[in-house]
């Protein structure tokens, strides 16, 4: 018979790519380990336990490899495995050079991964070369040939004496005599020689013994084969007159005593419940996307009863109310469960750090430790994907621009090994992402030197410690004095912004001059539902979402302001800032000004006035892509459908803000 | 047909093996280590333990040895997945009471040739 191994495929592909993943996560730790090993502390006690766990890393890649036909990625995980464990039985000292090889192959072995999920095999000259590596570094793995025997038939006599304890064993002679039968004529004779008669009988031992004559093609060592697990207590000899017998040293039979010495450790085990399946869940994201569409729909539903309810009579209403107080949690209950299905923890992505920062401070010639917090606080898988790339640039950012070198934070009184900590928490319905260094921290004076050199300030202004967090995230300001390979790709904080901002989130900064800097993301946990404003302008109804509102006015005349060549200006507080008419984006009817409401949005740290005819009220909604069912519309972020069933836009606040400024 | 626990920490292992004897018509009941092994085991009857030996926890070897102290396991054939380059596993996984081992990597149609071994 055979089975369709493809179907195995993606399941191996997903877990080898996190088994490397976490491989990689003790590599690391090894190397940690082994450098307090250097400097003359003691290895931390788990050590061994690191150790095995990247033994176990590729030993469990190579025996999935292997089952499923994947033979060049079991190869070569078979050579990184022989050389693992040289380490693991001391052989040989696990030093920083092993450990660079052994990372070059967990690199290797996900590109051998990723190439074999395409479907394609590149990548052998790289095994090779590895392999020689490791070959040099530990002792060569010698490869074991297996001469191929030529099929011709032969009687094999065999003495077959099972140990007294085969039973006890779980191993039931007659059983293996019927697979021996299966390979040939097999003739039985039975010896009773050793069975006693009298009631020294034990139900429970074995006392037959076999003379057995087999004809047949198989090799010698495919009836070896047949013996291999009762060969070494019992008694097994096989003569096959027409070819030398199976070269076996293992045969002279060294009786082991059955020991087991070690009980059963009850205390030990944790309470464990029955359910044995894996906790964890590959969903495919269609199937996902489809549940949470289902979820929007019944958000939707719960939205109109709510305004059916509102239509009822007193007595109607009063049965009604209860109801939809549950239907309300209910829905809530199933949005959050269903949405959990997406959610992953932020150790997900933070894991990924490790490698970048210890490559990068390496490259930068700093001593720089990771540490990383509330790796448990879960963000939604898309959103996660999404902030791997500016979470890398800020990382890439503290090590180039924060931390200083060695020498120089000797100099300063602090360890010479700075710390970046990455932090995850929740709050409300947001997350809280928090890149934190203890370097130099940002400096208002080389700061205002280069945004002077760059005219992004007026002559005279004052910069302080504020004003200065706030340029470093204006384009075209990048306090390094050369573009560094590092963080200077002529990509900025500004991008950085962007970004999160893009994820309908914020970036903020905290610096203290010679102590350190944080960066502050503030994301909403998912980009599926989003808490907006419904506004009427003329006959149109729009959603602001929620997030980018900082207050609404009353709209006086006094304060309207027209400067020319640059619209009209609404002095908020003393201060003046665009006025936005949104029936003049939009084409509608809308009431005249001062019959208006005005809304002041910030977006990317600047604000204008949005002139609108009034608030509805504060919607849940969920965002319906415009441009997968129609096309892009400039300051339009997406459509959304209400309750009565109308479909509302959504304004995309950043692109109106940008293009008021400009 | 027959009731067997599979022990690996592998998914991609566990469910190939598992697979494999369910489709050959089998009754399997899987666990990721040692120690959950143990906890499922006990008390229950199985025709055949198929335990990896490297695992996190409660290795493989271990949770042999814990079995086989087991009334209900007495008897049971256990065996163990191992690796060629292994071969010191072989003799512990004897030692500790195993009926036999299965070397990796396999066929699923080794897989089904070894049972013929331990199954009736």
């Amino acid at each position: 018979m055979s089975i369709d191994l493809t179907r195995f495929h993606e399941s191996f592909f997903i877990e080898s790519l996190e088994g490397l993943d976490a491989t990689e996560a003790h590599v690391l730790a090894l190397e940690r380990g082994e450098a307090a090993d250097f400097r003359g502390r003691e290895a931390p006690a788990d050590f061994d336990d690191q150790l095995n766990a990247v033994f176990r890393g590729f030993h469990s890649i190579k025996g999935a490899a292997g089952s499923l036909g994947f033979d060049a990625i079991a190869k070569f995980t078979h050579h990184v495995e022989e050389f693992l464990d040289h380490w693991r039985k001391g052989a040989a000292a696990v030093d920083r050079a092993g450990l660079d090889t052994i990372l070059a192959c967990i690199d290797h072995a996900r590109a051998l991964v990723r190439s074999a999920r395409e479907g394609g095999a590149e990548g052998a000259e790289r095994s090779a070369e590895l392999i020689r590596q490791l070959a040099q570094r530990g002792r060569a793995g010698r490869a074991k040939e297996r001469a191929a025997a030529t099929p011709a038939k032969s009687t094999y006599r065999i003495r077959f004496e099972p140990g007294p304890e085969s039973f006890r064993r779980g191993n039931d002679p007659l059983r293996l005599l019927r697979v021996l039968g299966e390979l040939g004529d097999l003739s039985v004779v039975a010896d009773l020689a050793k069975l006693p008669a009298d009631e020294t009988f034990d139900a429970e031992r074995c006392y037959l013994a076999w003379n057995l004559e087999l004809l047949t093609a198989a090799t010698p060592e495919q009836v070896d084969e047949v013996f291999a697990w009762v060969r070494d207590e019992g008694q097994v000899t096989i003569e096959a007159p027409a070819r030398p017998a199976a070269p076996d040293k293992r045969r002279s039979s060294d009786r082991r005593q059955l020991q087991r010495r070690v009980g059963p450790r009850r205390a030990e085990e944790p309470e464990i419940a029955e359910e044995l399946r894996t906790d964890r869940l590959h969903v495919s994201r269609d199937k996902v996307d489809e549940l949470i569409n289902l979820v929007g729909e019944l958000v939707i539903t719960k939205t109109m009863m709510k305004q059916v309810v509102q239509s009822l009579d007193a007595a109607g209403l009063q049965r009604l109310e209860p109801v939809l107080a549950q239907f309300e949690r209910n829905t809530r209950d199933l949005q959050a469960g269903v949405m959990g299905i997406r959610m992953l923890p932020m150790s997900h992505a933070f894991g990924r750090f490790a490698r970048l920062v210890r490559d990068t401070s390496q490259r930068l010639g700093k001593e720089v430790r990771l540490e990383t917090s509330g790796g448990e606080s879960e963000l939604d898988k898309s959103m996660i994907e999404k902030l791997v790339d500016p979470l890398t640039h800020l990382v890439r950012n503290a090590l180039d621009h924060g931390v200083e070198p060695p020498a120089e934070r000797r100099d300063r009184g602090k360890p010479e090994t700075a710390v970046l900590n990455l932090h995850a928490q929740h709050r409300g319905g947001h997350i809280e992402i928090r890149v934190s260094d203890d370097g130099r921290g940002v400096d208002p004076e080389r700061v205002e030197a280069r945004a002077r050199e760059a005219g992004l300030v007026r002559e005279g202004e004052p910069i302080t410690l504020e004003r200065a967090t706030e340029l470093i995230f204006e384009p075209g300001l990048s306090t390094a004095t050369e573009v560094s390979d590092i963080s200077g790709r002529g990509v900025g904080l500004d991008v950085v912004r962007k970004n999160i901002l893009a994820l309908n989130g914020n970036l903020t900064v905290e610096t203290w001059p010679g102590r350190g800097t944080t960066f502050v993301i503030r994301l909403p946990l998912t980009l599926a539902i989003i808490d907006g404003m419904l506004v009427t302008v003329g006959k149109d109804a729009y959603i602001v979402p929620l997030t980018y509102i900082v207050e609404c006015l009353q709209p006086e005349a006094a304060k309207l302001k027209s400067i020319a060549g640059r619209g009209m200006l609404v002095e908020v507080r003393g201060e003046y800032l665009p006025l936005l008419e949104l029936g003049r984006i939009t084409s509608s009817a809308a009431a005249p000004y001062e019959q208006g409401l005005l809304m002041v949005l910030e977006a990317e740290g600047n604000q204008v006035v949005l002139l609108v005819d009034a608030l509805v009220g504060q919607e849940q909604v969920v965002i319906k892509s415009l441009e997968a069912n129609y096309r892009k519309v400039p300051y339009i972020a997406g459509a959304t459908i209400l309750g009565e069933g109308r479909v509302v836009l959504i304004l995309d606040v950043a692109s109106l803000v940008r293009a008021a400024r400009e | 047909m027959a009731r067997i626990l599979v022990v690996d920490d592998s998914t991609t292992m566990r469910q190939m093996v598992s697979f494999t004897l369910v489709d050959a018509g089998h009754d399997v009941v899987e666990a990721e280590d040692g120690a959950k092994a143990l906890n499922t085991a006990r008390g229950k009857k199985f025709d055949l333990v198929i335990t990896d030996v490297n695992m996190p926890g409660m290795n493989g070897i271990d949770l042999v040895k814990c079995l086989r102290d087991l009334p209900e396991f007495k008897f049971t054939p256990i065996l163990v997945l191992t690796t060629e380059s292994a071969q010191d596993v072989k003799s512990r996984g004897r030692d500790a009471g195993a009926t036999g081992w299965i070397v990796k990597p396999f066929s699923p149609d080794v897989l089904l040739a070894t049972l013929k071994k331990v199954l009736d």
